[in-house]
């Protein structure tokens, strides 16, 4: 990964010196104070630094190739750490119909809001589970642009692990497994191999139907980001540790997307995962999962409502397992300054579950924004949200962009 | 970006030639009725393909917010082709990157993109065209502004005529949210130089247009909108390429993410 990063950055550099390249500098500064529901006091959270650099060489209109490198810095002050990300480096060749590019990047297959069933390329980092979001990855990467259609295949030749919810996020396994190890031992992760090499691809076509029509298949086939399995380690008949296991993926989906008119959009998605090498069409128990989204958006002036209907299911010995969940979002743009969003979500498992947010931002003035942000869980510990149910969450979150 | 700060903006392009109405043929006559001198206005022959870079400045408070953009447009749906415009926003860098992409047939419906490029992400919409008396991007346009008026929405009356300005007192056949516009129209390049809201008897916003020839056409330069309640909007346009030939891929998601 190191060297696909380090020869994007090579050839980023290259094309800056580049004199027909139109080249700019950009970046943001990020401070965040907050806390959770049962602190006393608000507390910084994280600072964080990113900057970059992104041009195109040749004209504005036909450029012949496009580049971007960027990296992150990021402050803990509750641990005192500093962590540097790499973020998006990436190197991209316009050749006729087709683009190529090399790098670490990040691909958006997914239409929904609520939920992302095929964006499988990429990681995720799911320290926060409230700021989810995807993680740039290694890729080779080439789409084939049509009058009315696209393809865009992927190979990511080494695999990037996902990030695990951090406290006070964990998951309930992922604390079951302390009292019994205080470690964890190192991760049986995927060799770089020709085994291990993720590809896949993404069809979309779009339609005169109505104000517009999107339909897209996806197919990816890796090694999952995230574990799969958890196996304990012994010394002696005691366990002193554990690591996770990560099994080849692959995952069918498909999507929709119309635009009806009158200010409506209606959308679908599903995404269909089979674990190791299970039978596609007849798995192994436990092997297989698929994860569908519904929803619509509506739009009445400078406001939006969104509505999603989410169904997860589990393969088991019978029928297997279904999870259910609604989500509603309402987006209100007050003015050129000010932004509101309310969303809430429902959890039908066991005897429910709840999650509000509230959103909202202010442009103080060009490239200055106050933001601030508020999380709040209820009900059955079982649910998605009830298991959260302590670590309701406010931030303030000032940002500049330069 | 937020998802918002993009949407507003869907026509901003085609303020260039909605407001300028392509080339100018000066008014031969000595006096013309209303109809004729804003048929005059309103069937001017326009850019082929343009390309501009637009600056908006929106003050309030006397704070303001500033925003520039690159837009290129083609095609004139009352002339039963396809209009399309996009929009690419190049400061301040909060939004910069990110993109607009309509399609407007001669149907009158609208296909609408937006790139957002913090999300790698291009997402359809379903409002082409919200509401037209919504404040176009917290602005003092509003979406109609921003489109221009259709001629037939109006009827016209010549209020006066001085120094080759001719006054002309538009009213609405339909609810527009004003009881009537008053155009200001130099005669000498068949351009409206002023136009004034009237709303329940009292002037609710004036928009005042300042144009230079470019090519054989005269394109807005500069164009402010104030508000009785103090606020104002100013639209500056810089770097015109008129009559290109613009092809589809301009007007493609590719393009839009680049």
């Amino acid at each position: 990964m190191k060297r696909m990063i380090a020869s994007a950055w090579v050839l980023a550099v290259i094309l800056c010196a580049t004199p027909v390249s139109a080249q700019t500098f950009s970046g943001t500064l990020e401070t965040r104070m907050g806390g959770y529901w049962g602190e006393t006091a608000l507390a910084p959270l994280t600072q964080e630094v990113t900057g970059g650099v992104d041009g195109k060489v040749g004209s504005a209109d036909a450029p012949s190739a496009q580049y971007l490198a960027s990296v992150s810095l990021e402050y803990d002050p509750a641990t005192n750490e500093i962590r540097i990300k790499p973020e998006e480096a990436w190197v991209k060749i316009f050749a006729g119909s087709f683009d190529f590019s090399l790098g670490n990047q990040i691909v958006a297959w997914s239409i929904s809001d609520a939920v992302y069933p095929c964006d499988v390329v990429n990681p995720w980092d799911n320290s926060i589970p409230v700021d989810r979001a995807k993680m740039p990855s290694p890729l080779a990467r080439v789409v084939l642009n049509g009058s009315f259609f696209s393809i865009d295949l992927v190979a990511q030749p080494y695999w990037v692990h996902g990030l695990l919810p951090e406290s006070p996020w964990e998951t309930p396994s992922q604390i079951a497994l302390d009292p019994l190890t205080h470690e964890v031992a190192s991760d049986k992760t995927p060799d770089f191999s020709w085994d291990n090499v993720g590809f896949g691809g993404h069809a979309k076509v779009s339609l005169e139907l109505l104000q517009g029509l999107d339909i897209g298949l996806t197919y990816f086939r890796g090694v999952s980001s995230t574990p799969t399995g958890v196996v304990l380690s012994y010394t002696g008949p005691y366990p002193t540790g554990y690591y996770y296991t990560f099994d080849r993926s692959t995952l069918l989906g498909a999507d929709l997307t119309l635009a009806t008119g009158g200010d409506l959009l209606l959308k679908t998605e599903w995404g269909y995962t089979t674990l190791g090498d299970t039978d596609l069409f007849n798995p192994e128990a436990g092997k297989a999962s698929a994860e569908g989204v519904s929803g619509f958006e509506y739009t009445i002036g400078t406001a939006q409502i969104e509505g999603e209907y989410v169904l997860d299911w589990t393969n088991g010995t019978s029928e297997g397992t279904y999870q259910h969940r609604v989500f509603g979002i309402f987006t209100w743009n007050i003015d050129d300054r000010s932004e509101i969003k309310l969303a809430g979500s429902y959890d039908f498992t066991g005897s429910g579950g709840t999650m509000l947010s509230a959103e909202g931002s202010y442009t103080i003035a060009d490239g200055l924004q106050l933001a601030c942000d508020m999380y709040a869980f209820f009900g059955d510990t079982t649910t998605i949200y009830g298991a959260y149910s302590k670590d309701d969450l406010a931030r303030v979150t000032l940002t500049y962009s330069f | 970006m937020n998802r918002g700060n993009g949407i507003p903006a869907t026509q901003l392009a085609l303020v260039a030639c909605l407001v300028a109405l392509g080339s100018v043929t000066a008014f031969a006559q000595a006096t013309l009725s209303g109809d004729e001198v804003m048929d005059k206005v309103f069937n001017a022959p326009r850019p082929k393909g343009t390309m501009e870079t637009l600056t908006m400045v929106v003050t309030k408070g006397g704070q303001s917010l500033t925003r520039s953009l690159t837009t290129w447009s083609s095609g004139d749906h009352t002339k039963g082709q396809t209009e399309k415009t996009l929009i690419k926003f190049t400061a301040p860098a909060d939004v910069k990157g990110s993109g607009f992409l309509t399609l407007k047939k001669a149907d009158g419906s609208t296909e609408s993109l937006l790139w957002l490029p913090a999300l790698a992400r291009v997402r359809r919409l379903g409002s082409g065209s919200s509401d037209q008396d919504q404040a176009f991007f917290g602005s003092d346009f509003t979406n109609r502004d921003i489109n221009g008026f259709d001629q037939s929405d109006f009827t016209y009356t010549v209020a006066g005529v001085s120094n080759g300005i001719y006054t002309v007192e538009a009213t609405p056949r339909k609810t527009i949210g004003f009881e009537k516009l008053v155009y200001q129209i130099d005669s000498s390049i068949g351009k409206y130089v002023k136009i004034e809201y009237w709303r329940a008897g009292k002037l609710a916003k004036a928009q005042t247009d300042e144009y230079a020839k470019v090519g054989s056409y005269y394109l807005p330069t500069r164009i402010v909108m104030s508000s009785a309640s103090k606020s104002s909007t100013e639209l500056k346009f810089s770097d015109y390429k008129v009559d290109l030939d613009l092809g589809d891929e301009i007007f493609m998601e590719r393009f839009l993410k680049q």
